[in-house]
């Protein structure tokens, strides 16, 4: 990848692109493959947003903030030739869950082995759950439909979005009954009266439901957090081999690819250069003035910030109607989650008695009991950070031996909950961080009594410092929360969901867009090609 | 004689469904033992002297057109002036009723912002009332497995909706699925308002004002709620069986329904087999297919389902007897304490843990001023809501339990009704054990299932959601229906449609 | 990794090919030589011993075993005696086959069920306000299948007269080598043959015994392979390949009823209702839309299309599974084939296939494809009842 200067070959583009994380690169990437003439600013000096690799600790390669690969599209890399750019995602194969005095639970990708895991808490769980597996493969076909295309709009009489919506409907009606069913309790269900209609043992419960709240401020019972679960299951129909996986080199290496894809389109990419306000005439967004007071024009301009940011800030009031601005403002943002990255000088000995690593090398998860889990969004439900976190664990040197060197480890610790409105103030969080960052490695080190010797380097990240550093509102991680209320036709606002805004020329790329947050991609390539179907660019 | 049908139950769905039955000429006998008319609503003596209201008490939500259409106003039956219910807070009291000008008046108090606020908010339930009623007041549409005749009222549906303007109908959409917290946020500042608004759209659901869903319970409230019944709930039970016999029903009050053959008749706790070929039974889907049928009757997927129908009983009723009278702000015979939703959410918190809150929510009814027969002359009887309280008390519901609990709601009260202070000479407390053993409802859970977005169209299960069973000539029309529990009479009154849509067989 | 047997001890040492599987979570040898056919010959001339311990299997015990196996099995199992075993299949509510297995009546209330695949759930999920225990026991017991025209002689050295005199499908307790065993006369070889069921460990000693009594008639280890080649000419359905369990098919279609199976004689509709009665009741009443039977390629013409290459026929090395488009002489498809095998004792080339009902008949002929050096040709194939090999000697 070509070094990024702060300063932009031409003064007057097609498009600029606000902010150079994934989906503002995969949406240049796709409108320079077009033949646009497309300029990327970022303010940071390094790409990909909340997807970055950065070498905090020497020799120690951090994915800072997102650390597994997810819903990425799979026909984005196909599209854009990401691999021949650089992406390169290993599969992650074991999902553990460590118990206090106990073995803990490890689901594998060997359905025996995994019964015979599960069966040690309920002989009956282990029997039933390759069939939970596959209903949730048959529901994620559905979901799949909805994620890979713009949202329908409901209130609209454009005959193309009757159609849409009568497709969906389609879909949704080739599916059983049972199915729709299914579908119904997932999207309004909370994860754990879900899983309980499935499975009784403790530990298969909450670390299965763990996943419902990544990003969210909601705890596992609360409803609206069995709908996450079919991510786990989506990957085996998208044809990968496993639906979650590391980036080799980082996660920040997505990124990366994306910008090489972009740049061998012919996509400029500056860094090291904020935009200070989108510039409106007439109501028409005209270009971007950028931080040193230098002005780039372009024909249209996309942000992919979140739209609190790009409405609030970078846009203004005073060029929005009110009913609009009030809309953005109830858009909820709240960041509820953490991370503690840490630099191990070897790997830390899990007090649970298995041999060997091969349990270890896919996502850890903290979450020993539900009310556990529960217990932790309690407290953080009134402004405290959780005492005893869930945490989601990740050591992907053991996996990609590139992110430490010889023999070193790379341990990354999502951590939730950490509420932005902290009791004291967000602004607080600084005096917070020590004892947050302290909290993570204590329960860490209940289960590896060595942590602590283990460390040599680390960096803890309150929300407040991941809004410092990314420019997320609020530290939220998918650019407003996944809740039913802020998907689909109602993301980021109802009326606005298909990229437009109220600013002629302006569009939005980002998470805060359909189909939302995660290293999924998509809203950046749905952006570009409405933009390039709608002629907006 | 065989009768053409059975209803089972006689609380307010059970009374609806047979009147409408009977009204349309069919042959009806209602099957209930004698203290058990009323269901939920039948009134018992707690404390020598002193007689309890029902578990439900609230007449506010039974649909007027049910009223009309059984004429019960010509059964005694008439309306409250109006309803009122006092926010009893920390310093401040005002008092919310039906008329939107009162109560943003009585708000204005409190807060002037919330008092336009609330003008608006109520002008904004009332724009919606339409395409929402519409749905509520109907069979509800099959979503699960619509066959094509089904299209069309979802399409209406659609349509309803679509006519409130672009607006507004994308606002109903946002607004269903989110925590009833975040959206009276939205609206208000004074929490005790928040609060007192949010309250009864939590109280029955496995849920906290934190919870998604929760805003769908209180869009039904707001939408259906009106003014409740002069004499409350024994009133319109009252009404409702004199409207009973006016159509010739026959009253089975001697024995229970104890097992239910579809297609031949109903066993009772007499052993008898009381015969008719169709069945409506005004129980809990629980009760139905899991107590008063056999297991190998079910199939593995409807017996899953209604296994997996979420009862779990969230409140405890405390009853006391007092010495005295005890009077609310403007006259209110409804008092709400929850101060702030995280007050509620907090209530709500320690029911996941087994645990009750040292500080639960209480929905105060002064049952006597209702109805002043339920106490002797210068007494009165005063029932309070608690919430939340676990049905599965971590440790189980010991004596003890009962009374640390009833201790707590006790200071509660004093604190903020201190008339109430040295005025109880009697008390008794329904824990959700009590009231399921003593209603026969599964989890004491009063609205015969959790209201929650799952429940509510699909409720209890894809295949008995429209009041139909699996079952030749079985019906189900109890609060465990569509649109679910308290005392609304539509479960009944839409079952009863149900059975007659069917003309040809039943 | 799959987990050992509890005769791993002996099985791998006999294992001379490596060549194993993995049978359900557990290693299981799928020939001990290089080539199975010493061990089907085995099956068929004298005896195998083969591993089944994979196999799932379910205690049931209590008050209510007899209700909740009613309640589940399409077979009515309060009419099954004591000491007696059925073999028998289970559906969900619209009468699709989930797993079919032996169910087998050790007291009156005492049941053992064997099941190819995970249903452990399945009858705790139907077992609600039952007074019933119910008892994953695979990884207590190991099971060995003692199959061939000699086991008789074998069975009645190891465990004793008695054991000889055992009827088809009946079971007895008796011991082998001094530990406790449970035998049944049952097998998935279409020939006589003898179950035994011990604990893990009592399993050496069991095996031992059964070899040594077994060595002077020619006793030997089998495999996986052999026993796909026996069950073939046997015409025994396998789950997983001839049907798939319901609960695993991703599409209604692929889905199959007990009539579908040729297992419509072990279904009782006449009685209380069980699961997936209505379906199959219905079902009864209208018609199957497929039917299973067996198919026996033509030789002649076999053999021809491999010459036109100027090849022998290239017959199949064992039994295979990877399904095969099934035409009728018109050419239009009407099914598929879903295992075959050649059959070294029949000298023929058979196929178990699922075909269309009305779209043919027993006896007439059909045409399967076959591919000879690369290019995909049809070849016409008899359809019969799907049981090519059928000795006296396996119910005698």
């Amino acid at each position: 990848m070509n070094e990024h200067t702060d300063k932009p070959r031409s003064n007057s583009y097609d498009a600029v692109v606000i902010g150079g994380g994934h989906n503002g690169l995969v949406c240049a990437a796709y409108l320079a493959k077009a033949g646009k003439k497309v300029l990327v600013v970022e303010r940071r000096q390094v790409l990909g947003g909340a997807a970055v690799s950065e070498e905090t600790v020497k020799g120690f390669t951090f994915s800072t903030f997102s650390y597994v690969v997810s819903l990425f599209r799979p026909h984005i890399i196909r599209e854009l030739d990401l691999v021949r750019h650089g992406l390169q995602i290993i599969p992650m194969e074991t999902t553990y869950n460590p118990l206090p005095g106990d073995k803990g639970l490890v689901r594998w990708a060997d359905s025996g082995k995994t019964r015979d895991e599960i069966a040690r808490f309920s002989p009956k769980d282990a029997s039933l759950y390759p069939e939970f597996g596959l209903a949730m493969g048959r529901l994620s076909r559905f979901t799949k439909n909805v994620i890979d295309t713009t949202a329908p709009q409901p209130a609209s009489l454009d005959p193309r979005e009757l159609m849409k919506m009568l497709r969906l409907g389609r879909h949704l009606r080739d599916l059983d009954p049972e199915m729709r069913y299914l579908n119904l309790k997932l999207l309004t269900m909370s994860a754990v009266d879900f899983l309980h209609e499935w499975f009784e043992s403790e530990p298969l419960v909450p670390s299965m439901a763990g996943s419902g709240i990544i990003g969210t401020f909601l705890g596992i019972r609360s409803p609206g957090t069995a709908y996450v679960l079919l991510h786990h299951y989506m990957g085996e129909i998208d044809g990968a081999f496993r639906a979650w996986g590391f980036s080799k080199g980082g996660t920040g290496q997505i990124s990366i690819a994306c910008a090489n894809a972009a740049e061998s389109f012919g996509a400029e990419i500056i860094a090291g250069a904020g935009v200070d306000h989108v510039k409106i005439r007439n109501g028409r967004a005209v270009g971007v003035v950028l931080e040193n007071g230098d002005e780039i024009k372009a024909a249209t301009v996309i942000s992919s910030l979140d739209p609190n940011r790009t409405f609030l800030k970078l846009v203004g009031e005073r060029e929005l109607p009110g009913e609009f601005v009030s809309n953005i403002r109830r858009y909820k943002n709240r960041g509820s989650s953490g991370k503690v990255n840490l630099a191990l000088d070897r790997l830390p000995s899990f007090r649970d008695g298995r041999p060997g690593i091969s349990h270890l090398k896919g996502d850890i998860t903290i979450a020993p009991s539900v009310d556990y889990v529960e217990r932790a969004y309690d407290e953080a439900k009134y402004g405290e950070f959780s005492k005893r976190p869930f945490l989601n664990i990740v050591i992907p040197s053991l996996s990609d031996p590139s992110v430490a060197p010889p023999g070193k480890h790379v341990l990354s610790a999502f951590v939730q909950y950490a509420p932005y409105n902290i009791r004291e103030g967000a602004e607080n969080w600084p005096e917070k961080r020590d004892a947050f960052g302290d909290a993570v490695i204590d329960t860490i080190e209940e289960f590896c009594p060595d942590i602590r010797e283990c460390i040599v380097g680390k960096q803890v990240l309150s929300p407040w410092d991941i809004e410092k550093i990314t420019g997320l509102t609020e530290g939220n991680i998918f650019q407003g929360e996944l809740s039913l209320e802020q998907l689909a036709f109602l993301r980021p606002v109802a009326e606005w969901s298909r990229y437009r805004s109220p600013v002629r020329n302006l569009w939005m790329c980002g998470s805060g867009t359909h189909p939302g947050g995660g290293v999924m991609g998509a809203p950046g390539e749905l952006a570009a090609k409405t933009m390039l179907g709608e002629g907006g660019v | 004689m065989a009768s053409s049908v059975i209803v089972i139950g006689g609380g307010v769905n059970g009374l609806t469904a047979a009147c409408y039955l009977a009204k349309a000429g069919r042959d009806v006998t209602l099957l209930c033992e004698e203290d058990s008319i009323g269901g939920m609503c039948a009134t018992h003596e707690f404390h020598p002297g002193f007689t309890s209201p029902g578990v439900l008490s609230d007449t506010s939500m039974f649909r007027e057109w049910i009223v009309r259409d059984l004429r019960l106003e010509e059964h005694g039956l008439a309306f409250e002036g109006s309803s009122k219910a006092a926010v009893l807070g920390k310093e401040r009291r005002f008092v919310l009723s039906d008329d939107v000008s009162e109560t943003a008046e009585e708000i204005g108090r409190v807060s002037k912002a919330d008092a336009g606020r609330y003008r608006e908010f109520a002008a904004f339930y009332e724009r919606i009332r339409p395409p929402v009623e519409r749905l509520l007041n109907n069979i509800p549409p099959n979503i699960v497995d619509p066959v094509s005749g089904d299209l069309l009222p979802l399409l209406r549906y659609g349509l309803a909706l679509r006519r409130l303007g672009k607006k507004d109908m994308l606002e109903v959409l946002r607004l269903a699925p989110m925590t009833v917290y975040d959206w009276l946020d939205e609206w208000f500042e004074n929490d005790e308002l928040k609060a007192a608004l949010a309250l009864p759209a939590v109280t029955e659901s496995y849920a906290g004002p934190w919870s998604p869903g929760t805003n769908a319970n209180l869009l039904i409230r707001r939408v259906t709620a009106g003014r409740g019944f002069k004499g409350g709930a024994t009133a319109l039970v009252e009404a409702l069986v004199s409207a009973a016999k006016g159509f010739g029903i026959r009253f089975e009050t001697g024995a229970g329904a104890i097992a239910i053959r579809p297609g031949e008749g109903v066993e009772t706790t007499a052993g008898d087999l009381l015969e008719a070929k169709t069945i409506v039974a005004s129980c809990g889907p629980k009760k139905v297919f899991l107590e008063m049928m056999r297991p190998h009757e079910l199939s593995h997927r409807l017996e899953r389902r209604i296994v997996n129908f979420r009862t779990r009983g969230l409140s405890s009723q405390l009853l006391l007897a007092v010495d005295g009278t005890i009077s609310l702000p403007g006259g209110a015979d409804r008092a709400v304490i929850a101060d702030d939703l995280d007050a509620i959410e907090k209530a709500f918190d320690p029911v996941k843990y087994g645990e009750v809150s040292d500080s639960p929510c209480l929905e105060i009814y002064l049952a006597s001023q209702e109805d002043p027969e339920l106490a002797p002359k210068g007494k009165g009887v005063v029932s309070v809501m608690v919430h939340y309280t676990p049905y599965d008390l971590r440790g189980g519901w010991t004596e003890e339990a009962g009374e640390e609990l009833t201790r707590k709601v006790i200071r509660i009260l004093e604190e903020r009704i201190p008339e109430l202070r040295d005025a109880v000479v009697g008390r008794k407390l329904l824990t959700p054990k009590d009231i399921e053993q003593r209603y026969g409802v599964s989890g004491g859970q009063i609205y015969e299932g959790e209201h929650a977005l799952d429940q509510l169209l699909v409720r209890p299960s894809p295949e008995c959601a429209m009041y139909e069973t699996p079952f030749e000539g079985l019906f189900l029309c109890s609060g465990g229906s569509f649109p679910g529990g308290g005392l609304t009479g539509a479960p009944g009154a839409l079952a009863a449609r149900a059975v007659l849509n069917r003309r040809s067989r039943y | 990794m799959p987990k050992p047997s509890p005769f791993h001890e002996r099985t791998s040492e006999l294992c001379r090919s490596l060549n194993w599987k993995d049978w359900a979570g557990y290693h299981a040898v799928v020939s001990y030589q290089e080539h199975h056919e010493q061990e089907y010959f085995a099956f068929r001339h004298a005896a195998g011993l083969m591993d089944a311990t994979p196999l799932f299997k379910y205690e049931i015990k209590g008050p209510d075993a007899v209700y909740l196996l009613n309640r589940v099995m399409a077979k009515e199992i309060s009419r099954l005696a004591e000491g007696r075993v059925t073999y028998c299949c289970w559906c969900d509510d619209d009468g699709k086959v989930l797993d079919d297995g032996t169910v087998s009546r050790l007291g009156k209330e005492h049941f053992r069920i064997t099941a190819a695949e995970p249903f452990l759930h399945w009858f705790i999920l139907n077992s609600r306000s039952l007074n019933v225990s119910i008892e994953d026991i695979t990884s207590e017991y190991g099971m060995l299948a003692l199959q061939g025209p000699l086991s008789r002689e074998i069975i009645a050295r190891a465990a004793g007269e008695e054991a000889s005199s055992l009827g088809f499908f009946r079971l007895m307790r008796g011991s082998v080598g001094g530990r406790d065993v449970t035998i049944t006369r049952t097998g998935y070889t279409g020939d006589l043959g003898y179950e035994i069921w011990c604990r893990n460990a009592d399993a050496l000693a069991v095996y031992d015994t059964l070899m040594d009594r077994g060595r002077d008639h020619q006793l030997m280890p089998a495999g996986l392979a052999a026993l796909d080649v026996a069950r073939v000419e046997a015409g025994f359905i396998m789950n997983g390949v001839d049907y798939f369990s319901a609960n695993h098919c991703l599409t209604h279609d692929r889905k199959s009823t007990p009539y579908e199976l040729g297992l419509g004689w072990s279904v009782d509709l006449d009685r209380e209702n069980f699961i997936g009665r209505d379906a199959l009741k219905r079902e009864k009443a209208n018609g199957s839309r497929w039917r299973f039977v067996g198919l026996e390629y033509d030789w002649d013409a076999f053999e021809a299309i491999f010459a036109k290459f100027d090849l022998p026929p290239e017959t199949p090395a064992g039994a295979w599974r990877t399904p095969v488009p099934v035409f009728g002489m018109d050419g239009e498809q009407i099914g598929q084939a879903t295992s075959g095998a050649w059959s070294p004792t029949l000298k023929k080339n058979l196929a178990l296939a699922s075909l269309r009902s009305g779209q043919f008949r027993i006896g007439e002929r059909v045409q399967i494809e076959v591919t000879a050096e690369y290019e995909r040709k049809l070849c016409p194939a008899t359809v019969a009842e799907p049981m090519f090999y059928d000795p006296k000697r396996k119910r005698a």
